[in-house]
């Protein structure tokens, strides 16, 4: 059984390969990512660039994978959550190839997505994972047939709080990897609003303060800002393996490859004596082949029904019904 | 087996005596010999008195000489300091119902007389000195004597001590032992099961052996207790080594107050809360009523049948709650206790005072969240009809809930 996935949700456009038989395997995942000259993203201009970018993507994976387009089974895409005209992208050429070839499709949860690629390429059975990214903050965890957003933001992600918090400050896009640095060197602890509501959080608030803190060193706000919000989000995470009585912790969205972040959650975990699992970088940020996966578990929803395949900005995690666990 | 009895040593664990030296130099000059150096005088610390003039004097010399000795104690001003912190220590020891003695290798008479111009003897059930015993320490003898007293057996006991004689006594006891080590020489060598360099470490330690860790909470670990002979919990937030440490420090204090400070207005406001029984800045430690029953968490997940009712009475706690401006701030049916008198609401320390709308919008936006995530298909009706029904007012805060819900979602 082999599925070709498109993800197409933010600002990286990718497709994948996955592989089912004995064992399920990744045999392609090739991506590539739209970076504005300046601001964040436009939802218009990444539509764009993910159009001009996936004819050749498709060709090579498929070339990666070792197989012609013909020995598909499935085609997969990220249905949601994600920027409208993004989404629309990876739908239509999903509809198209799905057409042409004959073969079911289905529209998958990103966010899903991100957590059984963690699972598989980690190992780990039942974990709570903090899915972090530039539009998605959320605590999930398995419970009772679905996936469970036990906590998430209350109003901007993680991602975006970097990003905001970069643009004013003049921080070349993308600013999280530049705001890693800076904050290396930076010592002071400057005193920011720490917004934790039972296992939901709210950045907005650091978001306002520190554009008050004008006097202060760029490296002691970077320092002070990711102090704040990963010690926010890393007590969530907490808080909701406590509460579910799981021992393991998943990270994955784009600011997972944050190094810090990462540290955080390896001494929480070890120190509840859970284990903490980060995927490879590839596997961490939007990519095809999670996509690809998900649509091989869940390749007995996929049909040529075309209304099924609508893209959903706002779709949850816990929408979804889970049939392969 | 938990500890229930400590056997403290006195001389450099509990007290500093700062002229003993100089009276027993005295007794040595009235004879004619040399002084100790403070170094000499090293040699014998530990030892009873009377063993070290039996190393000085022959016959009815050492008698006289403990004459002497014992004349000036009552003679001289005691210099006599407790070591910082014990008084608190002991205090707290009172208050957590366990029972205290003594074993020392000075005389009953002086020992006593120093407990009591430092203070402290009404803590000590029983005091066993050098001349109570045929062998003093590190005989066991007087260990097992003191045990014997205060009605505790050896494996419930541990010594604190700051030389060997109390360390290898105590263990030949058949007790645990902690090193006192905050003499300035460290005292080489000992056996010892623990040892502890300050008070505070001290406390660590016996709060380990007397309350073992029950329950871990996302916070706090919590074990259970007495109080002033009250049955209790004892709540520590502990340090949390992922987060910054000034960041650490602040939230933990922060919220521990917080915590402390609700209880016991939540409790004026008749909402069932534990009792707030003591707190510990210091060591981010709240005491209070250990409240018997079952999480309404577990009590979810198996009951199917007066689901309901319970239900509206969350409705009705929180409703309450806000009704007075006080927000939960982590409403999760794992801080609600069912007991056979209804619920009662554990873990304030995220909640505040607030009159916001917006605040306890979030709170119960909180609760659903919960609700429908543990148990998927639960109404949350009853609990909006218990909620108005102690809240005529949450009308609006009702309202709140989906415009909060709309928020987190991918714009
Ligand atoms: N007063 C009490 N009496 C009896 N049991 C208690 C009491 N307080 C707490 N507990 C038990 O200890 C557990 C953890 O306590 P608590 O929720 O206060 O700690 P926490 O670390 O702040 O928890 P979290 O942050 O995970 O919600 C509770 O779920 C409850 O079972």
């Amino acid at each position: 059984m082999l599925c070709l996935g498109i993800e197409s949700t933010a600002h990286t456009v990718g497709v994948g390969v996955a592989r089912q038989q004995d064992k399920t395997e990744i045999l392609a995942n090739v991506n590539s990512s739209y970076s504005p000259s300046i601001g964040g993203i436009h939802p218009r201009e990444a539509a764009e660039h993910h159009v001009k970018a996936l004819p050749e993507l498709m060709e090579k994976s498929i070339e990666a994978a070792g197989i012609e387009f013909e020995d598909l089974d499935v085609i997969s895409f990220a249905k949601g959550p994600g920027l409208g005209p993004c989404l629309r992208v990876g739908a239509t050429a999903a509809r198209t190839l799905a057409l042409t070839l004959k073969k079911p499709i289905i529209g998958v949860n990103h966010c899903i997505a991100h957590i059984e690629i963690g699972k598989m390429t980690m190992g780990c059975k039942s974990p709570v994972m903090l899915y972090v990214s530039g539009g998605n903050t959320q605590v999930i965890s398995y419970r009772q047939k679905r996936y469970r957003i036990m906590g998430e933001t209350l109003d901007i992600g993680i991602g975006n709080l970097l990003d905001k918090f970069g643009r004013q400050f003049s921080i070349p896009f993308p600013c999280g990897p530049r705001i890693e640095e800076l904050a290396r060197t930076g010592k002071k602890m400057l005193d920011l609003p720490y917004s934790v509501k039972g296992m939901d959080v709210s950045f907005s608030g650091i978001l306002t303060s520190l554009s008050t803190l004008s006097g202060e060193k760029l490296e002691d706000l970077c320092f002070s800002l990711q102090e704040t919000a990963f010690a926010m989000l890393v007590e969530v995470t907490e808080r909701a393996m406590a509460y579910l009585e799981k021992d393991e912790l998943l990270l994955g969205g784009g600011v997972a490859s944050n190094q810090r972040l990462r540290e955080m959650c390896s001494i929480m975990a070890k120190e509840r004596g859970a284990g903490a699992f980060v995927p490879k970088g590839q596997y961490c940020v939007d990519n095809g082949a999670m996509i690809a996966l998900l649509g091989l578990l869940m390749k007995d929803q996929a049909s040529s029904d075309l209304d099924r395949t609508k893209v959903n900005q706002n779709f949850r995690a816990d929408e979804v019904e889970v049939t392969w666990l | 087996m938990v500890v229930r009895g400590i056997i403290f040593d006195l001389d450099g664990t509990l007290v500093k005596d700062n002229n003993s030296l100089d009276i027993f130099n005295e007794v040595l000059v009235k004879r004619g010999k040399a002084p100790l150096s403070p170094d000499e005088a090293e040699k014998t610390r530990g030892m009873p008195i009377v063993d070290a003039f039996k190393d000085l004097f022959t016959g009815d010399e050492i008698k006289s000489a403990m004459h002497d000795y014992i004349e000036g104690y009552k003679r001289n001003e005691l210099e006599m300091e407790v070591v910082e912190g014990v008084e608190e220590l002991l205090l707290k020891l009172q208050d957590w119902g366990i029972t205290l003695g003594m074993a020392t290798n000075r005389g009953n008479f002086t020992a006593n007389l120093i407990l009591d111009w430092v203070g402290v003897s009404h803590y000590f059930k029983a005091l066993i000195g050098g001349d109570d015993v045929e062998r003093t320490k590190p005989d066991p003898e007087p260990f097992l004597k003191v045990m014997e007293l205060l009605g505790v057996s050896p494996d419930k006991v541990v010594v604190v001590g700051d030389t060997r004689f109390d360390i290898e006594g105590g263990k030949r006891a058949g007790a645990k032992t902690i090193l006192a080590n905050w003499w300035p020489a460290p005292f080489p060598g000992a056996d010892h099961d623990y040892v502890a360099d300050t008070i505070d470490e001290l406390e660590r330690i016996l709060t380990d052996l007397l309350f073992p860790v029950e329950k871990r909470g996302a916070e706090a670990e919590l074990r259970y207790g007495y109080f002033r002979g009250r049955e209790a919990v004892m709540k520590r937030r502990v340090k949390k080594n992922y987060r910054n440490e000034s960041l650490d420090l602040s939230l933990r204090k922060r919220r521990t107050r917080a915590e402390a400070r609700l209880l016991g207005e939540i409790k004026k406001m008749g909402v069932p809360s534990p009792y707030l029984y003591d707190v510990d800045l210091k060591n981010y430690t709240i005491i209070m009523e250990r409240i018997e029953g079952r999480r309404v968490k577990e009590f979810l997940s198996c009951d199917a049948h007066k689901k309901e009712n319970v239900l509206r009475e969350i409705g009705g706690l929180i409703g309450k709650l806000h009704a007075n401006h006080v927000v939960h701030g982590d409403p999760t049916t794992s801080n609600m206790i069912l007991t056979e008198k209804g619920i009662t609401l554990i873990d304030l320390g995220l909640g505040e005072i607030s009159e916001s709308i917006e605040n306890k919008g979030v709170d119960l936006h909180l609760l659903k969240e919960i609700l429908s995530t543990s148990n998927p298909g639960l109404s949350f009706e009853p609990v909006i009809k218990g909620y108005l029904d102690a809240y005529p007012d949450g009308k609006k805060i009702i309202g709140k809930i989906d415009e909060i819900e709309g928020r987190g979602r991918y714009r």
